[in-house]
């Protein structure tokens, strides 16, 4: 017997989504064959077999979200048994409706052979529809821990669900806590039953609790009536006088979750301050027409930027600097990152030793990175191990922003759009592209004096592009 | 100082003591007078307050309760006894027509402070007509106040109370505790109507009962201690008024419930807690259904055999509380 679990597909990978499964229960599946799609808070990817084997169950249904490392499905011989265990799974937190098993047939034929009571304590088949039979007390316990009844074992004398079957189920997976966590739980008077842990198999963080001290409604949406309020559109406006009505309600989720809350981790911890500083892109953009002419695929202004920005991160170590715990640690590497919108997010790929890329590298890779990121098919470690990140928004018109930094780097160098301008060169009046660069540093990192040196250092290099080119 | 003494003698106290203590209250009934009562229970009243405090009647129901209420309209504390609580049939026009309604129907300028007692159940071979337990129709009547005593300390304080009380009380007392013995103080006390009696604090499952199942519900719960589960024994003591509040939050903690009383099932006064329980915020912490228990839809029988098939046993109790949980 061999268990299909849901990867763990990076470092942060806390949980995951099974877009949908690409075997049937049945089927032979082969060692490393594609068996399901899975989407982590980032990519969308296929997700191998662990095993040869027949597919015997499937234990969560297509667009059900499970911590990582969480037993979903069962490989094995045909006639092998799946573990009474997958009874007792009462975490499942989007598979509402009927485990799905290889045997669950052969119950029902033996059902319609008249062997109704092996058919209905076979165990490895839960009825479909009908919601299942609990009393009261189960019921009111199962709400308050935010589970799910389906997945309980009844053991009550006409197979309802009592308290006891409850309690068991929430013993067997103990709201495991980080320490902080329930330190955080207990001086905030916050009931850790009735939060879904983000952490490791399913474990609470802080962030989890300081999630539902803030968002009341977060594990309200874990109760099969709240997700079913979710998913209606109110039609009729709520309270006459209330001047708002609800078009949807979404759950926070997946990639838009993370963004949410590593921003709000950044933003709220940082002691951010915003410093922008005019370069002429005149001559840089003139070079790069010459370079781009005859080209197929054309280096951009951000490619100029990356290695102007690679080379002062290198040479300026304060750049290369975070803290972490109590300490400034300072990385070796000028690793690179850059915003790339995707749907519903963003990502940060990283060009590692940027610094030792040529222009033409750094071009190619930033393009295959971004392709990979916007098809979801970048890797964890082509988004992680930055030291220093860029964002450019210039071609969206913006004239200038304040970034947010991406923790724990030290800061963000943020891009406006080029705009013309006239101005005075030995008394002639010409005609020159500005652009503005919009740096966030992290005021505990640098001062104003070590942002400004690495601004001018980068707006030298753009205003003397030959030199991004040796 | 606690004394050892009989649920009867505990009665007679009672009687006694308000007896003494308010010169209105006077006793009157079949052959309670010379011959003590069916059951012995006003023994040595009659020398202790003469004849005209202890009367002996007719054999006529109609006539001396009907006399007890008009005694009562008028200033006296009368306590009427029917020998047997089947009897009280026969003058259920004066009981549930006339002693409940007066007080509301002269607009509360007469009263009706009298109290019937009557020795009530079966678990004596004395078969269909005197062994019944009819006190669910005497608390169907608005106006009635229903007690039933499980033990001699409540049967003593509660008939004090209800000799006090200014509205009919109807007491029914329980043939088969009259001989039980239990500690009664020798202080003066009463008991106040109204209020239950956790007999056994317990964790997994109420019984809630009164009269004589008190005692075989502490009993089945000793057996199913002994099998680790852990009986609450609520004793209602009286049905009006009703102690809706220790009954919800027993319910509440132990999360199962068995109700019993010696009364028939159907129709019994247990679908009347059943569904206060039902209707309470106890419903949400019911982890099985509520469960009542209470005697067969039979005349009683005459053969014990038969009469024990009948009634609520201990054996019948602990098998109940156990496919509850």
């Amino acid at each position: 017997m061999i268990e299909v679990f849901m990867p763990k597909a990076g470092m942060d990978m806390k949980e995951g989504m099974l877009i949908r499964w690409l075997k049937n229960v049945g089927d032979h599946v082969e060692l490393n064959e594609p068996i399901m799609e899975i989407e982590t808070d980032k990519i969308n990817m296929e997700a191998e077999s662990p095993g040869t084997g027949i597919l015997l169950a499937k234990l969560i249904e297509d667009g059900a979200t499970v911590p990582v490392l969480q037993t979903i499905g069962y490989i094995g011989a045909p006639d092998e048994k799946i573990p009474q265990k997958i009874q007792d799974m009462s975490e499942i937190t989007g598979g509402h409706g009927a485990i799905q098993t290889a045997v669950a047939p052969m119950a029902a034929d033996g059902a319609e052979a008249g062997n109704t009571a092996d058919g209905a304590t076979d165990g490895n088949t839960v009825a479909a529809g009908a919601p299942p039979a609990a009393t009261p007390y189960a019921k009111k316990l199962a709400k308050d821990a935010g589970i799910a009844l389906d997945f309980i074992p009844p053991s009550g004398p006409d197979r309802e669900i009592r308290g006891r079957d409850v309690l068991a189920a929430l013993e067997k997976y103990p709201r495991e806590a980080t320490p902080l966590a329930r330190k955080y739980a207990e001086v905030d008077g916050v009931n850790l039953d009735h939060i879904s842990g983000s952490g490791f198999g399913g474990k609470i963080q802080k962030g989890d609790v300081l999630a539902a001290e803030t968002n009341t409604g977060s594990f309200a949406a874990t109760t099969s009536a709240d997700i079913a309020d979710s998913t209606v559109p109110s039609s009729v406006p709520e309270i006459q006088g209330n001047r708002r009505s609800v078009e949807n309600r979404r759950p926070i989720q997946g990639m838009r979750k993370v963004v949410g809350e590593r921003m709000f981790s950044s933003y709220s911890q940082i002691p951010t301050v915003m410093q922008s500083m005019r370069v002429n892109l005149t001559e840089l953009l003139e070079l790069r027409e010459k370079i781009n002419k005859n080209r197929e695929k054309r280096i951009s202004v951000n490619d100029f930027v990356l290695k102007a920005t690679a080379i002062a991160v290198k040479e300026l170590a304060h750049c290369r600097t975070s803290i972490i715990g109590k300490e400034y640690v300072t990385y070796k590497e000028a690793n690179i990152g850059f915003a790339v919108s995707v749907e519903n997010g963003l990502f940060v790929p990283v060009i590692h030793n940027a610094d030792q890329l040529s222009l033409l590298q750094i071009s190619e890779r930033a393009a295959e990175l971004a392709e990979r990121a916007r098809t979801g098919a970048i890797l964890p470690d082509e988004y992680s191990g930055g030291t220093f990140s860029v964002s450019n928004m210039g071609m969206f018109d913006v004239y200038e922003f304040t970034p947010i930094i991406n923790q724990p780097e030290c800061a963000l160098l943020g891009i406006g759009g080029i705009h013309d301008e006239l101005a005075l060169k030995d008394g002639e009046l010409v005609s020159r592209k500005i652009a503005l660069l919009c740096m966030s540093y992290d005021h505990r990192i640098m001062d104003g004096v070590g942002a400004a040196t690495f601004k001018i250092r980068v707006k030298e290099l753009l205003q003397n592009p030959m030199e991004l080119l040796l | 100082m606690m004394k050892e003494i009989t649920y009867a003698q505990a009665i007679n106290d009672a009687m006694c003591e308000e007896m003494i203590r308010d010169e209105t209250v006077f006793f009157m009934g079949e052959d309670i007078a010379e011959y003590c009562g069916a059951f012995g229970v006003s023994r040595g009243m009659l020398e202790k307050f003469g004849k005209d405090r202890i009367m002996n009647t007719p054999i006529s129901e109609q006539a001396f309760v009907g006399a007890g209420i008009g005694a009562a309209m008028v200033g006296m504390r009368p306590i009427v006894e029917l020998m047997f609580s089947d009897f009280m049939c026969v003058c259920f026009d004066e009981l549930v027509n006339e002693a409940p309604k007066m007080r509301f129907m002269f607009g509360g300028k007469v009263k009706v402070p009298m109290v019937m007692r009557t020795p009530s159940g079966g678990g004596t071979g004395a078969a269909a007509q005197h062994s019944q337990s009819l006190e669910a129709c005497l608390a169907h009547f608005p106006g009635l106040k229903v007690v039933i005593p499980s033990t001699p300390y409540d049967a003593k304080g509660l008939l004090k109370t209800a000799i006090r009380d200014d509205n009919p009380v109807m007491f029914l007392e329980q043939k088969t505790l009259y001989r039980t013995k239990g500690m009664v103080p020798e202080e003066e006390y009463t008991i106040p109507l109204g209020v239950a009696d956790v007999k056994r604090s317990g964790t997994d499952c109420s019984i809630i009962t009164y009269g004589r199942m008190v005692q075989m519900s502490l009993e089945a719960a000793e057996l199913l201690m002994e099998e680790g589960i852990n009986v609450e024994v609520v004793d209602i003591r009286s049905l009006v008024p009703l102690d809706h509040k220790t009954m919800i939050e027993s319910v509440r903690k132990t999360r199962h419930v068995l109700i019993v009383h010696e009364a028939v099932q159907f129709g019994g006064f247990g679908g009347e807690i059943a569904g206060q329980i039902a209707d309470s915020e106890a419903f949400y912490y019911l982890d099985a259904p509520i469960r009542r228990l209470g005697a067969l839809s039979c005349p009683i029988p005459f053969n014990p055999n038969l009469e024990k098939a009948v009634f609520p046993t201990v054996e019948k109790i602990v098998a109940q509380v156990k496919s509850l949980l």
